[in-house]
């Protein structure tokens, strides 16, 4: 491109110009830029044509019609604009100022570049904030979540523990106490601020327990014994009461394995061992039971003998005041000895109960001898029986309570003496104390009062001395089950029991039984009379002095009698002549046949036959299923005369008129 | 052309002759929203009538401005002194971009306002990219030259407004060139690139 002459500018091209830059300003992005500048070039006069290229390229030389314009700035290349001319001599005054406006356009270009990469920056900052916003939200919600979550884990945890049956103790590597559940709370009788930072030894275990257990502790710790994963020790609570716990151990490690304490839970198995206790206890007696039951049989047998002879010589040699007396005391003796085998019975739950009604003053009387002689010379007894009803009761059992009653208070004052008083009184009962003992009624009653001025029982026991097998006493000295069985004979004949202690002043004991007044005077004439009779009996027992002695005696009270020790001989005797017997007195166990059998037997040849069935013990047959046979009497060996003879007149009255 | 009263635009000082033809090129909304309101508010204090074709613009958010500036919106489009319209809805009725029926609606709104004794009369319109896609969209350089010419005869003042973001550089540069007036960083200049409608048209 040449110039000869500069051509004139003319003024509205450069208006143009001017506009163009004061106008792309505007406009968006490059490409609308260049478009629009070279749209505007085109009016500059000699131009045909305008082209623009975006960023840096090749571009071919300029030429006499060509001419490029580069847009630079900032050592960028922002592409470039080349104007073909058809006349390029009107064109070249403007080359200057289309220079200026490539160069502006490069700077505004520029700046825009600039401006982007800002923007891009601000952006891509922008961006990553927001990224890392969201992140570091994501991770305080997912902490917030974790902490919820182990928050949660942790009360569900502690819930657990709540809740748990089992007993959960952590310690620490001194053996003080840092976690424990509340289940272990409440069996060591301590709140966790009691508990938490103790030594455990110390305070929960008993003084004996502690070094064998602090030892395996230490072994644990020391991971020098595998035995105590499964351990069982006691352990003792505020009250000193001792616990039977069986415990399952493990060390408790860092993260760097060392040992930082144990985790133990435990069982309490005090209860399982009681009952364990209890049930060879129970076992025991069973077999007790069982052995009393063999014997008894005998026993009872001998005692018949002894009782029946001894009332005979009574009767015979009575006259004289010295021989009377020893033989009262033999009789005496064995009617004791007869109360014994029935206690054992009763307390092995394989007697019957004889209800009957019951002077207990005479009963005391009778006692009063025996408890003389075992208790300490120390004991004064001092007996006020101011009462004179009777109470419907097994006489046994009466004698029972009286005995555990006075046993009990004899032993609070072994060691220190002291006064048994045991009074006898007739008392109503009024609402106040039927309030307090609902199983009492209103009415006439029979108090019995043992006490003593013993240690006295503490306040915290009192609640417990009626529970079986609970005792105070060491090693094998008590049972337990003195006061149980009280509690239950009481209970059984309807009345109550009250128990009043004071440490250091004594112990009473108030038995409340309900008053059969009427019943007295049956009760004495039970004890005075003896009816006699003049009818036939057949008697069977396979004991010749059980025989010889009811010959003795029945003849003695007028009946005729016909003797048997064989059941079979007896069944033949009465099949010969069933109408040669008003009355037949069979033992009930015999060999052979049985009395039972031997009574169906008899009832099959002459239905209505009276029948009195006397047994020292089988546990096979029971008055009920005695009675449901169509036997007429029940009797227990041994059997006073007074009774035998009773019974037999009561038998052969509900049979209607005799044949003599 | 007859002798014209001065009249202000609102957006810039100083007066030009009613039937003066302007356009902006904005590429900003504030820009565009500064000039509208001002060119309208200042049509309506000089007691003309104002009409506004406007893809934009907002009846409630003019009802505001109007009644900052003491000017009941209500009364001013129930007489049709004001009236609002969107752009697509004028300019491209019927589907189609129709030069001869909007400059015949240009007449006739002039011709109402004059008859119904306004001072004078002006519109705002901003022209909306879709009209390269509709059917007559290829005239609307021939339309705005035709503005021109229309305006030569009536005293209508016109002010177009072209987004630069919505239109390519080529095509403003075309709209430059139908435009005798522009405006400039907020001065009505001459426009050195417009083309008289005769030689534009010819």
């Amino acid at each position: 491109m040449t110039r000869d002459a500069d051509p004139p500018l003319q003024a509205k091209t450069l208006g143009e110009l001017l506009l163009i830059q004061g106008t792309v300003a505007l406009l968006p992005n490059t490409r609308s830029i260049l478009q629009f500048v070279c749209h505007g070039l085109v009016s500059v006069p000699g131009v045909d044509r305008v082209e623009f290229r975006i960023g840096s390229g090749p571009w071919e030389r300029d030429d006499a019609f060509t001419r490029a314009f580069a847009l630079r700035s900032g050592g960028h290349d922002h592409g470039g604009l080349r104007v073909h001319c058809e006349d390029p001599t009107p064109f070249l005054p403007y080359v200057p100022y289309i220079e200026n406006l490539a160069a502006m356009l490069g700077v505004i270009l520029e700046e825009r570049r600039q401006r982007e990469l800002n923007a891009s920056h601000q952006r891509e900052l922008e961006a990553r904030v927001e990224e890392r916003t969201r992140q570091l939200r994501d991770e305080v919600r997912d902490r917030h979540a974790a902490e919820t979550q182990a928050l949660w884990e942790k009360a569900r945890a502690e819930r657990y523990l709540e809740m748990a049956e089992a007993i959960v103790v952590e310690l620490d590597v001194q053996g003080r106490i840092a976690l424990i559940n509340k289940q272990g709370c409440t069996l060591l009788g301590r709140t966790e601020q009691e508990l938490v930072g103790a030594d455990w030894f110390s305070i929960a275990l008993p003084p004996e327990a502690r070094d064998p257990v602090r030892q395996v502790f230490h072994e644990m710790i020391a991971g020098t014994t595998t035995q105590a994963e499964y351990y069982e020790n006691e352990i003792v609570n505020h009250r000193g009461e001792r616990r039977y716990v069986t415990w399952h151990n493990a060390t408790r490690h860092d993260d760097n394995g060392v040992p930082i304490g144990t985790l133990s839970s435990g069982r309490d198995l005090t209860e399982r061992r009681l009952f364990e206790e209890r049930r060879v206890q129970s076992q025991k007696m069973e077999a007790m039971g069982t052995l009393a039951g063999g014997i008894a049989h005998d026993f009872n047998n001998l005692l018949s003998a002894v009782l029946g002879y001894t009332e005979l010589s009574l009767m015979d040699f009575g006259q004289t005041q010295e021989l009377q007396t020893y033989l009262q005391e033999v009789l005496l003796a064995a009617n004791r000895a007869k109360g014994l085998v029935k206690q054992i019975l009763t307390f092995s739950r394989r007697s019957k109960r004889e209800v009957q009604p019951v002077l207990i003053s005479e009963l005391v009387r009778e006692t009063l001898g025996m408890l003389r002689s075992s208790l300490p010379a120390t004991v004064t007894i001092t007996p006020t029986l101011r009462a004179t009803s009777a109470v419907l009761s097994d006489p046994t059992e009466i004698h029972q309570v009286l005995m555990n009653l006075c046993t009990n208070a004899g032993l609070a004052m072994e060691h220190s003496g002291g006064v048994l008083g045991i009074e006898l009184d007739d008392v109503d009962v009024g609402p106040e104390l039927v309030i307090e003992h609902p199983e009492l009624a209103i009415g006439p009653h029979v108090r019995l009062s043992v006490s003593d001025t013993g240690c006295g029982i503490p306040s915290h026991l009192l609640e417990r001395i009626l529970e079986p097998f609970f005792t105070t006493r060491e090693g094998d000295a008590g049972t337990g089950m003195g006061l149980s069985v009280v509690h239950g004979i009481v209970r059984s004949c309807g009345g109550a029991l009250t128990v009043h202690s004071e440490v250091g002043v004594g112990t009473t004991f108030d038995v409340y039984f309900p008053a059969q007044r009427q019943a007295a005077a049956r009760a004495e004439q039970i004890q005075g009379e003896i009816p006699l009779g003049t009818e036939r009996i057949l008697f069977v027992d396979d004991e010749d002095y059980q025989v010889a002695l009811a010959e003795e005696t029945l003849g003695r009270l007028g009946y005729r009698v016909r003797i048997t020790t064989s059941s079979l001989q007896a069944l033949e005797i009465f099949q010969l002549d069933p109408e040669a017997f008003d009355l037949v007195i069979t033992d009930m166990t015999m060999p052979g046949m049985t009395g039972d059998r031997l009574a169906s037997r008899l009832l099959e040849i002459r239905p209505g036959l009276p029948i009195i069935l006397c047994t020292g013990y089988d546990g096979r047959l029971d008055e009920p299923s005695a009675l449901a046979l169509g036997i007429r009497g029940y009797a227990l060996k041994p059997i006073p005369m007074v009774r035998l003879a009773t019974m037999i007149r009561a038998v052969l009255a509900e049979s209607g008129p005799t044949r003599l | 052309m007859n002798h014209r009263r001065n009249v202000s635009l609102g957006f810039t000082e100083g007066t030009v002759p009613a039937g003066t033809h302007i356009c902006q090129i904005f590429n900003d909304d504030d820009e565009r929203n500064d000039v509208l309101v001002r060119f309208i508010l200042s049509g309506l204090r000089a007691s003309e009538r104002v009409t506004c074709f406007s893809e934009r613009a907002n009846a409630a958010e003019l009802e505001t401005v109007f009644t900052a500036h003491d000017l009941s919106y209500a009364q001013l489009t129930a007489s049709e002194a004001f009236s609002l319209a969107p752009t697509s809805k004028v300019y491209f009725e019927g589907g189609q971009f129709d030069p001869e029926r909007m400059l015949e609606r240009l007449a006739c709104f002039y011709d109402e306002g004059v008859a119904q004794g306004y001072v004078g009369s002006r519109i705002l319109g901003e022209m909306i990219p879709e009209v390269h896609e509709l059917p007559g969209g290829s005239r609307l350089f021939e339309y705005e030259a035709r503005i021109s010419l229309l305006l030569q005869r009536l005293p209508l003042t016109a002010v177009c407004q072209y987004d630069a973001r919505s239109f390519d550089g080529a095509t403003i540069l075309d709209v430059l060139r139908v435009h005798p007036m522009m405006l400039v960083r907020g001065s009505v200049v001459h426009n050195p690139f417009f083309i008289p409608p005769e030689v534009f048209l010819a």
